[in-house]
């Protein structure tokens, strides 16, 4: 038996995933902190708890995200970008691309036939097209960002978000509800502006179908239908796209 | 008399500077936001321009007798406009330099370098001793040629990191009359361990300037510099400009407009991508990384150029903003490690 684990410290969740022999037997979604290692530990203490297994018991742990050069208990250190590659490619080796729109990342990554990451795109250095540019918006909004998806499928059209800078974007969608546009048209277009910026990169990237997305955002099922809209294609979602990145890392741990 | 001359861009002719009794000093930028800057410059100009501003204004450089500014990019035009103004006491020197090599060309930039060197020397300039500086300058190149040459061997060379603070540091303060310290820096180059059976990917590290921390960054996740396309790297190493020149303004116009191609030129793509094709099958370059820097019109260009390149080649190309602020880090670092974990798959 190989038991391993991966541990996703992203900014704003962190994620362990345990697997046994190739097969995910816990996982845990802790919201992250300032304690890094401290919730990184307790999101892995949960995935173990789940399984049934002890720390003890691990033959390997690999660490990814952003804050993965924190945590003192992991033997590897992988990037999130070989990690959501290999955390796809378990679950459907065909896909080709992966889009993964994390709290303040957004990649576009390319795999070949084996898996392997052929090539990447991210974000420029502003939060436009990630979770927080969401979570910035809902705030304004006055809703639960967890509801946006829903709240847009109600309106038939999305209202126009001219800036993608996030603190731009604010005052326009604040201007937006002065002028009395209902709030799901206001979410719908942030989605469509969140998909065009996207779809600029995947663009870029030379995207090949089929396409995967992963990350937290993937759970909202507003920006995946205004992505599958712009690329003109249907795009696969994991049960829980957000864990994705820590199932590659702990399949990797494995070697 | 203090004898330090500023310069900036690397198609001024350090050897006039040299021949006039003055010792060039290359004006490296500065790390940190640039907000002294802010209040003379626009936000969207170049980084390093406005970060050289900066400097002058905190009072942070040696005080020098004056600055030579190229014409040379837009920035470089605003800079020379308010540095008189607002930059430092002193002399502010400017120099046109054409953007296409051609017989024309050649004849404007040399009357260019002639009106600089009666400027800077405030006569008509001996041209024994400009040809006395050039051929000084041309073996202190020729040495720096022959250290980047050795980074060719797969086995054995200094890394990145050593190669670009040794180069910072012969930019500055560089005079034959002062104990030889450009050969010093050189010679010291020698005395590094040499990397035996070294694994880590050679890139190619490519921008307008680049960032010294860059050049750190890269080597501390895993990755090799082995030739720097900038104009803090390979283009000051200029070779010996060919034909038998009797003027020697004429003969420093042919040797830095013929040089290693800068993005700034117009119509030198074909020269630009032999440029690149001979470092990648000689250095055995296995990866590129480009260093866009912000509002810099020509490292964009540039970047598309040599994205072609790099799709033609089959080379992986990571390209990677920066605004020379030293900020940067957190953002590199998971784009360098993936693209390292990348390399290192294929």
């Amino acid at each position: 038996m190989v038991l391993t684990a991966g541990v996703d410290i992203g900014s704003l969740t962190t994620k362990a995933v345990v697997v046994r022999d190739g097969h995910l037997v816990g996982a845990a979604v802790l919201k992250s902190g300032v304690d890094s290692a401290g919730i990184a530990r307790k999101a892995l203490q949960e995935a173990l708890g789940q399984a049934g297994f002890k720390e003890d018991s691990l033959d390997g742990i690999v660490a990814t995200g952003y804050g993965r050069i924190r945590i003192p208990f992991a033997r590897r250190r992988v990037t999130e970008i070989t990690c959501h590659a290999r955390g796809i490619y378990h679950l459907w080796p065909d896909i080709r691309t992966v889009i993964d729109i994390g709290g303040q990342d957004s990649k576009v990554i390319l795999l070949d036939d084996d898996g392997k990451v052929r090539d990447f795109v991210m974000n420029e250095k502003c939060a436009a097209g990630t979770g927080r540019f969401l979570e910035v918006m809902a705030n304004a909004l006055e809703v639960p960002v967890k509801d946006m998806g829903t709240l847009s499928q109600q309106a038939s059209q999305g209202a126009s978000i001219s800036s993608m800078c996030t603190v731009f974007a604010e005052s326009e969608v604040v201007s937006l509800v002065a002028e009395g546009r209902p709030v799901a048209e206001i979410i719908k277009g942030l989605h469509n502006a969140i998909a065009q910026r996207v779809v600029a990169m995947a663009q870029r990237a030379g995207w090949e179908e089929p396409v995967a997305m992963t990350g937290g955002v993937a759970k909202n099922l507003g920006v995946v239908q205004s992505l599958e809209e712009y690329l003109g294609t249907s795009i696969r979602i994991p049960p829980d796209p957000q864990i994705i990145g820590a199932l590659g890392a702990a399949l990797l741990a494995a070697g | 008399m203090n004898n330090l001359m500023g310069w900036l861009c690397h198609y001024t002719p350090v050897e006039i500077l040299t021949a006039s009794g003055y010792t060039p000093y290359r004006l490296l930028g500065r790390k940190g936001n640039n907000p002294r800057a802010a209040s003379y410059l626009l936000g969207n100009l170049c980084p390093y321009v406005q970060s050289c501003l900066e400097a002058a204004l905190r009072q942070e450089l040696p005080p020098l007798a004056g600055v030579v500014i190229t014409r040379s990019c837009n920035a470089m035009i605003h800079l020379a406009n308010v540095w008189p103004r607002y930059g430092l006491k002193g002399t502010t020197l400017t120099l046109n330099v054409p953007r296409r090599l051609d017989e024309d060309a050649v004849i404007y930039f040399g009357l260019e370098l002639r009106r600089l060197a009666s400027e800077l020397a405030g006569t008509q300039l001996n041209e024994e001793s400009l040809w006395a500086a050039i051929t000084w300058w041309e073996k202190q190149r020729a040495a720096w040629r022959e250290v980047f040459t050795s980074r060719a061997a797969v086995q054995c060379h200094q890394s990145g990191r050593e190669i670009m603070d040794a180069l910072a540091r012969w930019q500055r303060s560089l005079n034959p009359g002062e104990g030889e310290e450009g050969t010093v820096i050189i010679n010291g180059l020698a005395r590094y361990p040499c990397y035996q059976n070294d694994r880590r990917p050679r890139l190619l590290l490519a921008g307008s300037i680049l960032p010294e921390e860059l050049i750190a960054m890269v080597e501390e996740c895993g990755g090799l510099s082995v030739f720097e396309d900038s104009c803090n790297g390979r283009r000051l190493l200029l070779a010996p400009a060919a034909g038998a020149e009797k003027d020697p303004y004429l003969y420093l116009a042919r040797l830095y407009l013929g040089g290693p191609p800068c993005p700034r030129m117009v119509g030198e793509g074909e020269k630009r991508y032999r440029y690149w094709a001979e470092a990648v099958d000689r250095f055995h370059i296995q990866g590129v990384i480009y260093h866009v820097m912000k509002f810099c019109d020509a490292a964009m260009y540039d970047f598309l150029a040599l994205k072609a390149f790099c799709e033609k080649r089959g080379l992986p190309l990571l390209r990677l903003d920066g605004d020379f602020s030293g900020g940067n880090r957190g953002q590199w670092q998971t784009r360098l490690e993936a693209f390292l974990e990348m390399l290192e798959v294929q």
